[in-house]
């Protein structure tokens, strides 16, 4: 439920009860007051009127519409009652409510009935209309109050929608801040506050984090460098086989963890979107190109490579990334193909497919792009070649698949 | 031969100094881009080795002067930098080659002698050794002046060889030099094995000395006397 609607049906609850309770209330508490004020009045007359009695006749009393009817009485008991009652009048030739004083009253040892009626008309048409002012009242105030509401959440939630859209939409690796819309509201600017505070601190670490690995993975080369180069003097010196053997598994160990270094700086600058430039590429030629590139390797491991269909291509993207992706997923499938075995490439207008035989079963397709999940226990393998291309088809936007059918193992992407 | 090694790395300059000296080269050491710009203002080096990352600035800027000045030093960039950008840069500004951090000394070996053969004899450079000719530009090997039908594998091979002659070379920087960094894409190196047997094969039929020596447990060694 929406903010806005949940606080405005509490008010509106409220209101509309109060109003459903105020309305007969007030109306029942002005005719009371009324009615109060008529009989108080009729009591000051009957009092007039017994002072009068006591120097004059009661004729002198006769009125307009017999309101005052003064008649002597056998009655002794002196008291009054007050009560309503419908009575014809001619001259409108309808019935009207009356409020009736019936009173005995003692006179100089003669007694009196006198009864003294008044017409209600004029207080309730009063009251009735001070209700109907009521009701209307409320009706507006309810209107207002929806109103008020509509134009709340569409002007004053409008930035704190706002905040909402672009939070969702925040990514901490994609190197932009959402800018907040201003607002007058000064929660919505204390959270909007408070918000920017979080991100730069989100997007602060991130970069720290990020360059972190980027100076180590760059600090390493030199050390390893110097190794490497210790490793080939030694290699120079009177050395026994035995000592010659250590030496080439420490070289092994060298090279390896200069590709990871590499291949770590590698996707640092991938997420960091170090790679702006694009330009328009010919998928096909690419392909064909890593084909050649690992022309030899292939027949040294005697390997077929078979070419299905090779349609055109192309993408709007960064060459050397396109590259890279290319040659990763064909030294994957290399990586992973026995010997005797083939690797197929094909390419349709929108999908490029390796796929290459094997004896094994289907890979874990949800761990496979994962960072150092390998998959296989060849120790050369850095783990690390698949993320990279699941980076780069982030990046752009494509989709890496994979599939395992008839034996093989089927790496495709898709470029739309 | 003169070569200028600009490293800031004390440790790794002179390995590569110790390791070039063998080869006959003279080698001098500067460790700051300033100290580099001072030699290369004196002396003309046959070829430049250049970090990009030094403590007083980019070495490329450093490669910018020297081709604005229209300087005939080959230079090879060795960076610990990711390859793409630096490689592409240096390359962009006139460098010769590119290297990256870590490197095999043979393999740097193999760089010099192949820059200073391009920079000195523009590209046609006969390389001999005893009965070996080899032109370099045109790829043709000779032995007794018998033309030798090289595959091209074979053919760095060889030059990396005599390049290196008398140095033991290991199977891995062997197969670095011939598959690139893709080299570790193969469980063992035996492929190497294959074409060795086969230029010694080719080497032999035409006439050549066995100067291809296997040694045990380390790998292969081009023995000159």
């Amino acid at each position: 439920m929406r903010l806005i609607r949940y606080i405005s049906t509490r008010y509106s609850l409220y209101t509309i009860i109060l109003a459903i309770l105020s309305v007969p209330l007030f109306y029942f508490l002005v005719q009371r007051i009324m009615m109060h004020n008529l009989d108080e009045s009729m009591g000051y007359q009957k009092n007039w009127i017994r002072k009068k009695l006591e120097t004059g006749p009661p004729e002198d009393f006769t009125s307009y519409n017999n309101s005052v009817i003064i008649a002597p009485t056998k009655d002794t008991v002196v008291r009054d009652s007050f009560y309503n009652k419908d009575i014809f009048i001619p001259d409108d030739d309808e019935m009207v409510k009356h409020r009736v004083l019936e009173s005995v009253i003692g006179v100089n040892g003669v007694y009196y009935s006198l009864r003294i009626q008044k017409s209600m008309l004029e207080d309730m048409d009063l009251v009735q209309s001070i209700s109907v002012l009521q009701f209307v009242f409320i009706l507006f105030l309810l209107a207002g109050l929806f109103l008020i509401n509509r134009n709340l959440s569409r002007n004053i939630l409008k930035p704190f929608q706002d905040t909402l859209r672009k939070l969702a939409g925040y990514r901490v690796d994609k190197h932009q801040t959402p800018q907040f819309e201003r607002t007058a509201i000064q929660e919505f600017g204390e959270l909007n506050r408070s918000l920017d505070a979080l991100l730069l601190r989100n997007a602060s670490l991130y970069k720290a984090q990020k360059e972190f690995t980027e100076n180590a993975a760059h600090e390493t080369q030199t050390p390893l460098a110097i190794i490497q180069s210790k490793l080939d003097l030694l290699l120079q010196t009177p050395v026994n086989g035995e000592q010659a053997g250590l030496v080439e598994e420490l070289n092994l160990s060298v090279r390896k963890l200069q590709k990871l270094n590499r291949t770590l700086l590698l996707l640092t600058k991938i997420e960091n979107n170090q790679f702006p430039e694009t330009e328009s590429i010919d998928i096909k030629t690419v392909v064909m190109h890593t084909a050649d590139q690992f022309a030899d390797m292939v027949t040294e491991k005697q390997i077929q490579l078979e070419t299905g269909p090779m349609e055109t291509c192309r993408v709007e993207a960064n060459g050397p990334l396109i590259d890279i992706l290319a040659s990763n997923l064909f030294s994957n499938a290399f990586r992973h193909t026995a010997s005797g075995g083939t690797i197929r490439m094909s390419l349709t207008q929108h999908t490029f497919t390796v796929s290459n035989t094997t004896s094994g079963s289907a890979l874990n397709a949800e761990q496979i792009f994962r960072r150092f999940q390998k998959q296989s226990t060849d120790s050369r393998s850095t783990g690390l070649g698949l993320e990279i291309c699941k980076q780069i088809c982030e990046l752009y936007g494509y989709r890496l698949q994979y599939r395992f059918l008839d034996q093989r193992h089927y790496f495709s992407v898709s470029f739309s | 031969m003169n070569i200028l090694i600009v490293e800031d790395e004390p440790a790794l300059s002179k390995s590569i100094v110790t390791y070039l000296k063998q080869e006959g080269y003279t080698c001098a050491v500067a460790a700051t881009a300033a100290d580099a710009l001072a030699k290369t203002e004196v002396f003309d080096y046959d070829c430049i080795l250049l970090d990009i990352m030094l403590p007083d600035g980019n070495g490329l800027d450093l490669l910018r002067t020297l081709k604005r000045d229209k300087r005939t030093d080959g230079v090879i960039v060795i960076s610990a930098k990711d390859a793409l950008d630096d490689k592409i840069t240096g390359l962009q500004l006139g460098a010769d080659d590119y290297l990256a951090k870590p490197f095999y000394l043979p393999e740097l070996s193999a760089r010099i002698a192949s820059v200073i053969r391009r920079r000195k004899f523009e590209g046609s450079n006969e390389l001999e050794l005893n009965e070996i000719k080899i032109d370099t530009a045109s790829r043709m090997v000779r032995v007794h002046r018998h033309v030798v039908d090289l595959t091209k594998k074979e053919f760095d091979l060889l030059i990396y060889f005599i390049v290196n002659k008398n140095r033991v070379l290991s199977k891995t920087a062997i197969a670095e030099h011939l598959s690139g960094s893709d080299a570790d894409l193969f469980e063992n190196f035996d492929f190497i094995y294959a074409h060795i047997k086969n230029l010694k094969k080719k080497l032999a039929a035409a006439g050549a000395d066995d100067y291809l020596k296997s040694v045990y447990g380390m790998g292969y060694k081009f023995e000159v006397a």
